[in-house]
C-alpha cells in the first residue's frame, strides 16, 4: 500500500517525552488521562459501559494517586449539574457517560456550552432504544451533535487516552465543552497495550494552566450567570459558532504539538487505502479500524477502495473531508445509528458538503452494528464491495438507505405454546372464602401451592431479589401485573426472545416505573369505571434501591398522590447490575467499585438512606420493611398492601436482599446475613399503617439484639474491612447511626399518634 | 525473551477463546495470560471479555489475541475463530457452538472426564489437538478454583515458560500459592493429549456462535414485546450442572415445613406436591444451598444437607 496512502493511521514517530507501556481497557485509559491531566473535580453517575472510568479514578483517589474531588451524584442530570457548578466555580472538570445517561444530561448540555464552560465529557457510546440494550450504538452520539459541544472521536484504546489529553486544551482554548466519544464495549472494555506519559508534568505542560475566565467565586466582580433572554438569544448562537471556527483553526496546532511529544499524529480526518480508488466508505471509531483490514484484504484481491475515518465531528471538518472524498464516485456512509424516515446524520452532512462544492458522488447510507451487532472484516468488505459494485447494479437492486445485518425472521415459524395464562382463581385457592380471618393467618405449607408467576431466570445462585419477590407474590391473590425499573431483577428475567414472566410485565427505564404505573392505574381505573375491563388486577412496581435513588422524586410523587399500586424496593445496598457502585442505601464506609478502600478513603463517605422514613412525610397509607427470612411477616404485609391498593391507596415496601456476587458472600449464607440485619436493628421489621408505626419484631424483647459489627461480619468479603479492629471509629459511627434511628423508631412506635 | 506463538492466522494473530460461566475466574486468568504475553514475551494483541453484565452461573467467554509486537491491532470484540478453544464446562461450550468454527489444526482443551478420542466424537471435530483434564477433580482435591487447572492447560498449549506463570499466580494470590501450584502439578500429572489427523471423519460445519433468531423485522411482535405464551423462559440444565451438585435430600427426615421452598430464589427448584416436599429438580436448582441453611434440625438430623463436596466448602 505504502506510497498510495494519503495520510497514514495513528503511526508512531519519534517521541519527545518519556512514555511507558500499560495494558488497559478504554475506560481505564480514560481514567489514566483524567488523573494525568489533574482535574479539580468529577461529577459522576454510573452507566454501562462508561462506569469503569469512575471506578478507576476513584480507586486511584483512594490510593492517593489523585486528589480530584469526585461527587457520586443521584442521577446523570445531577452529575452534570455538579460538573457545571464545579466548572462555574473555576474548576477544571470532567464527566463520563453513555446512552440514556447522556439523554438525561441533555437538559444541561446546551447550558454548559452556552455558558462557555470548558467541561470535558467522555462518552462510551451505547445505543438508546426500546427495548433496552447496553451495547454499542451511536444514537447517543448523534443526539449530542447539536448542543454546542465539540466532539472528538477515539477509534481505539490508545486514542481514548490521547484525546483525553488533547480535549481539555481544546476546551479551555475556546471556552466550549468537549465530548470525547469512544465505542462502548469494543473500546471501553477492550484491553490493549498502550503508551502513556511517564511523567504527569509533561501532560500538564501540554494542557497548560487553565486560562483566566470569569467565575462564580469572584466577589470582586460579581456576575449574574444565566439571565433570562429574549431576542438577544440568537447572538449567543453566533458566539458558539465563532468559537467552533476558532477551534477548527487551533486543532491542527494541538494535534501537531501532541505528535511532537508522543510521536502519535492525529488529524481531523484520516484516509486509508488507495487514493485513486473511486469507491470508498466512511466509518467511525472501531468500525473504521476494522475497515482498514478490509481495505488491505481487498487490495490483495486487486479491488481498490478507500476508507475515510473522521476523528473530529464538531467542529465539522468539512475542508479536510472534502480533500479526501474527492474522486470517490460511490461512498458508503456507514453509521451505527439511523434517523428513521430521513437520511442519516453523517450522510446528510456529507451530502450537503458535496452539494455545496458541486460534487456528485453517490452516498449510500448503511446503518450497521446497532446494539453491538458484530461488524467484522467480512462485513466491512461487503460494504466496500457494495460501493465498488453499486454503479453496475440494476435499478431495482439499488438501495440508497438500508440496515446492514438486519434479518427478516422466519415468518412461517410455528411457535410452540408453552403455557396457559394463570386465572385469578388459580391464585386464590390458598384462602378459605368462608373464613373471615383466613387472610390474617399464614400457613407456610399452604403457600407451596401458590403457583409461581415467575419462571426460570438467570439471577446468580442465592440471589435475594427472587427469594423476596417469590415470597411476597405468594401473599398476593388474583391477577398481578408488574412493572420493573432497570436493574438485576429485570436483566436476568427478560433477555429477548425469552421472558421469565407468566404475567403482564413492563420494564420502563431506570427510574420511571413508578410514574408509568401511575399512568397505567389511571387508565385501568377509567376502563373499570367504563366497564371495559372486568378483571381486578393488582399492580406492583419492582425497583432496586438504585432505581429509588435516581427515581426518588417520582416515588414521592406517587406516594403523595396516593396512587393505587404497590412499590417494592429490593435493597441490596448497591448498583449491583452495573457493577456494584454506590447506592445511597449503602452503609458508611461500604466498599463499592466507585467508593474504594485505601489510604486516602474508606468506602462510601456518608450514612445509609432510610427511604421508609423519607416516605413517612408523604402520609401514604402503608409503608413497610420486610425480609425473605421472615416469611409469615412478609405474607401478612403483602396481603395488607393488596388490601390498601384495593381500597385505592399506595403501598411501599422495602425488602432486604442479599447480593452474594458483590458482597463476596457464600450463597448459602444469605439467610444468616438477613437475620443479623434484623437482629442488629440495622434493618428493623416495621410498618407504618395510616401514619401509625408498628414494630413487627423487636430483638431487644427476646434479648437477641446484636451489635452492628456482628451483622457487618456476616455480610461477606466486601465488608471485611468494616470491623472493630481495623476501622473502630467507622463501625462505632455506623452503630451510633443505627442506635439513633432505632431509638427514634421505638419512640414513634410507643406513641399513640405516630 | 524469545518466544514463538503456536498459531498465527493470516493477520498474524493467535486467537484464544475460553468458554466458562460467571464465577469461574476465567476473566482473571485471561487477562493474566494477555499481560504475561505483553510484558514477558513482548507480544501485542487484545483481550476482550464477553460484553455485558456477568451473573454467577451464566455463560461467559474470554477472548485473547496474541501477535508479535508491532502488528496493528485493528480488531474489536471477541474472536470468532479461535485456534485454541478452552472449555471450562463442555456442555456450556457446545450449547454456544464455539466448537463449530475451528480451523483444522485447532487445539481444544476441556475440563472433562472424557478421553481426547471421546471428545473428538462428542464435538465432531474435524481434526486437531485435543487435551482433556478432569479439572473438577483437581479442584476437589486441591481446593483451588477451576481457573487454575484451566490456566495450566492454556499455558501448556501456548508453551509459555511455567516458572513465569507460577510467579504471576503466586504474586496475584499469595495466600493460595501452594494450593494453586498443587493444582498445576496435578494437572500436569493427569492431562491427556492427542492429535487427530483431519481425516474427513467429520465435516467442517461452520456455524455462527449465536445465529439470528427466528424473530426478525418481518415478524417482530408488537413493540418488541414477548407473549409469555410462546416465549416463556426455559431452564438451562447445562448451566446448573456446571454449578456443581444439588443438596442431598432425605425424605425420611423431612417435616414438610416449606422453609426450603420459601427461601429458594429459583422457582421450580424445590418440588412440592400437595404440600409435601418431593425433592430437588436439578434442572432448576442453582446450588446456592440456602435451603440447606434454613432446613430445620430434627432429632434425625436435617432433611437437606450439603452435597459431599461443594464449591462453598472448597473455598
Amino acid at each position: 500500500m505504502g506510497s498510495k496512502e494519503k495520510q497514514t493511521e495513528l503511526e508512531e514517530g519519534a517521541a519527545a517525552v518519556a512514555q511507558k507501556i500499560e495494558v488497559v481497557n478504554g475506560n481505564d485509559a480514560v481514567a489514566r488521562a483524567i488523573v494525568h491531566v489533574g482535574y479539580d473535580g468529577e461529577g459522576y453517575y454510573p452507566i454501562t459501559p462508561s462506569s469503569d472510568v469512575g471506578h478507576e479514578v476513584d480507586r486511584l483517589f483512594a490510593e492517593g494517586e489523585t486528589d480530584v474531588r469526585i461527587v457520586r451524584a443521584t442521577s446523570e442530570l445531577a452529575a452534570i449539574s455538579v460538573a457545571a457548578g464545579m466548572s462555574l466555580a473555576g474548576g477544571r472538570v470532567v464527566d463520563v457517560t453513555s446512552a440514556n445517561g447522556l439523554l438525561l444530561k441533555a437538559e444541561e448540555m446546551p447550558v454548559i456550552s452556552g455558558l462557555g464552560l470548558p467541561v470535558v465529557m467522555n462518552l462510551a457510546t451505547r445505543d438508546v432504544s426500546a427495548p433496552l440494550n447496553i451495547k454499542n450504538g451511536h444514537s447517543d452520539l448523534a443526539a449530542a451533535l447539536g448542543y454546542g459541544w465539540m466532539i472528538l472521536l477515539a477509534p481505539n484504546v490508545q486514542a481514548a487516552y490521547d484525546m483525553n489529553i488533547i480535549a481539555p486544551r481544546l476546551a479551555e482554548a475556546v471556552n466550549l465543552p468537549v465530548l470525547v466519544a469512544y465505542d462502548g464495549f469494543h473500546t471501553s472494555h477492550g484491553t490493549r497495550k498502550i503508551r502513556v506519559f511517564e511523567n504527569r508534568d509533561d501532560v500538564r505542560k501540554f494542557v497548560g494552566e487553565p486560562p483566566e475566565r470569569p467565575t462564580f467565586l469572584d466577589v470582586d466582580d460579581p456576575r449574574t450567570f444565566g439571565p433570562y433572554m429574549n431576542d438577544d438569544l440568537i447572538n449567543t448562537k453566533v458566539v458558539i459558532e465563532k468559537k467552533m471556527e476558532r477551534a477548527a483553526d487551533l486543532l491542527p496546532q494541538f494535534f501537531a504539538e501532541f505528535a511532537e511529544l508522543t510521536g502519535r499524529q492525529y488529524s481531523e480526518v484520516l484516509s486509508y487505502g488507495d487514493d485513486q480508488a473511486t469507491a470508498g466508505m466512511i466509518a467511525l471509531n472501531t468500525a473504521g479500524e476494522t475497515t482498514r483490514v478490509a481495505v488491505d484484504d481487498l487490495a490483495q484481491e486487486n479491488i481498490q477502495t478507500r476508507l475515510i475515518e473522521p476523528l473530529v465531528l464538531r467542529p465539522f471538518p468539512g475542508k479536510q473531508l472534502l480533500e479526501v472524498v474527492s474522486g470517490l464516485d460511490t461512498l458508503v456512509c456507514a453509521e451505527r445509528v439511523s434517523q428513521y424516515g430521513a437520511g442519516n446524520y453523517l450522510a446528510n452532512e456529507l451530502g450537503a458538503l458535496l452539494q455545496q462544492h458541486g460534487i456528485n458522488s453517490t452516498i449510500l447510507e448503511r446503518t450497521y452494528g446497532i446494539g453491538g451487532l458484530r461488524f467484522d472484516v467480512d462485513d466491512a468488505k461487503n460494504l466496500l464491495k457494495l460501493a465498488v459494485d453499486y454503479p453496475d447494479l440494476s435499478e431495482d437492486q439499488k438501495k440508497r438507505k438500508d440496515y446492514y445485518g438486519a434479518w427478516p425472521g422466519d415468518v412461517d415459524a410455528e411457535l410452540e405454546e408453552k403455557m396457559q395464562p394463570l386465572s385469578a382463581e388459580d391464585t386464590i385457592f390458598t384462602l378459605d372464602a368462608d373464613d373471615d380471618k383466613a387472610r390474617s393467618r399464614v400457613n407456610t405449607r399452604q403457600l407451596t401451592e401458590m403457583p409461581s408467576r415467575i419462571g426460570p431466570h438467570s439471577a446468580c445462585p442465592g440471589c435475594g431479589i427472587f427469594a423476596n419477590l417469590d415470597t411476597f407474590l405468594r401473599g398476593i391473590e388474583g391477577h398481578v401485573a408488574v412493572l420493573f425499573n432497570t436493574g438485576c431483577g429485570m436483566v436476568v428475567t427478560t433477555a429477548f426472545p425469552e421472558t421469565s414472566f407468566k404475567i403482564p410485565y413492563f420494564h420502563n427505564l431506570f427510574h420511571n416505573a413508578s410514574s408509568t404505573a401511575t399512568g397505567i392505574t389511571e387508565i385501568y381505573q377509567r376502563f373499570r369505571e367504563q366497564n371495559k375491563i372486568d378483571e381486578e388486577i393488582t399492580f406492583i412496581v419492582v425497583s432496586g434501591d438504585g432505581g429509588n435513588d435516581i427515581g426518588m422524586d417520582q416515588v414521592i410523587g406517587c406516594a403523595l398522590r396516593n396512587d393505587p399500586f404497590i412499590l417494592l424496593e429490593y435493597d441490596n445496598k448497591g448498583y449491583m447490575n452495573t457493577g456494584n457502585q454506590v447506592c445511597y442505601t449503602g452503609y458508611e464506609g461500604q466498599y463499592n467499585t466507585n467508593a474504594n478502600v485505601g489510604p486516602e478513603q474508606i468506602g462510601k463517605p456518608h450514612a445509609h438512606k432510610d427511604i421508609v422514613e423519607i416516605l413517612r412525610g408523604t402520609y401514604a397509607p402503608y409503608l413497610f420493611q420486610a425480609a425473605d427470612v421472615e416469611q409469615r411477616d412478609m405474607i401478612a404485609k403483602a396481603r395488607k398492601a393488596q388490601d390498601v391498593v384495593r381500597s385505592g391507596g399506595f403501598a411501599f415496601g422495602k425488602l432486604f436482599s442479599v447480593c452474594p456476587l458483590n458482597w463476596g458472600l457464600a450463597s448459602h449464607k444469605g439467610p444468616e446475613a438477613v437475620s443479623k440485619a434484623i437482629q442488629s436493628c440495622v434493618f428493623p421489621l416495621y410498618e407504618i399503617e395510616n401514619g401509625k408505626t408498628v414494630l413487627n419484631k423487636n430483638p431487644e424483647k427476646r434479648d437477641s439484639k446484636i451489635p452492628v459489627s456482628e451483622f457487618l461480619a456476616s455480610m461477606g468479603k466486601a465488608f471485611a474491612h468494616l470491623n472493630l479492629e481495623d476501622n473502630p471509629e467507622l463501625v462505632d459511627k455506623i452503630q451510633g447511626d443505627v442506635d439513633y434511628r432505632w431509638e427514634r423508631l421505638k419512640a414513634l412506635a410507643d406513641h399513640d399518634l405516630l | 525473551m524469545k518466544y514463538n506463538l503456536p498459531y498465527q492466522d493470516k493477520y498474524g494473530f493467535c486467537n484464544i477463546l475460553m468458554s466458562a460461566i460467571g464465577g469461574d475466574g476465567a476473566n482473571t486468568v485471561g487477562k493474566m495470560v494477555f499481560e504475561l504475553g505483553v510484558h514477558q514475551f513482548n507480544l501485542d494483541g487484545g483481550y476482550d471479555a464477553k460484553y455485558g453484565s456477568e451473573k454467577t452461573g451464566t455463560p461467559t467467554s474470554v477472548s485473547i489475541r496474541l501477535c508479535p509486537d508491532c502488528t496493528n491491532i485493528r480488531f474489536s470484540g471477541p474472536t470468532l475463530f479461535p485456534q485454541i478453544l478452552i472449555g471450562f464446562h463442555p456442555r456450556v461450550l457446545i450449547k454456544q457452538n464455539f466448537h463449530k468454527n475451528l480451523p483444522e489444526d485447532a487445539t481444544v482443551a476441556l475440563n472433562t472426564t472424557m478421553t481426547p478420542a471421546e471428545v473428538r466424537e462428542e464435538l465432531q471435530l474435524y481434526g486437531g489437538r485435543v487435551i482433556t483434564l478432569d479439572a473438577k477433580k483437581i479442584v476437589e482435591e486441591t481446593g483451588s478454583r477451576l481457573n487454575m487447572p484451566m490456566l495450566w492447560v492454556l499455558v501448556k498449549v501456548l508453551d509459555f515458560p511455567f516458572d513465569e506463570v507460577e510467579a504471576a499466580v503466586a504474586k496475584k494470590w499469595p495466600a493460595f500459592k501452594e494450593t494453586n501450584l498443587s493444582a498445576f502439578h496435578q494437572a500436569e500429572e493427569i492431562f491427556q493429549d492427542e492429535y487427530f489427523e483431519p481425516d474427513e471423519k467429520f465435516k467442517q460445519a461452520p456455524e455462527k456462535a449465536s445465529g439470528p433468531s427466528q424473530i426478525g423485522y418481518e415478524n417482530m411482535p408488537y413493540g418488541a414485546s414477548l407473549p409469555a405464551k410462546y416465549f416463556l423462559s426455559d431452564p438451562h440444565p447445562e448451566r446448573t450442572e456446571a454449578l456443581g451438585s444439588t443438596p442431598q435430600f432425605d425424605p425420611d427426615i423431612c417435616i414438610h415445613c416449606a422453609n426450603c421452598d420459601l427461601i429458594c430464589p429459583d422457582p421450580g427448584a424445590i418440588v412440592f406436591d400437595e404440600q409435601k416436599m418431593q425433592g430437588i429438580n436439578s434442572t432448576y436448582c442453582k446450588r446456592c444451598m440456602r435451603c440447606v441453611t434454613v432446613c430445620p434440625q430434627t432429632k434425625k438430623g436435617k432433611a437437606l444437607t450439603m452435597p459431599s463436596k461443594t464449591k462453598e466448602e472448597a473455598k
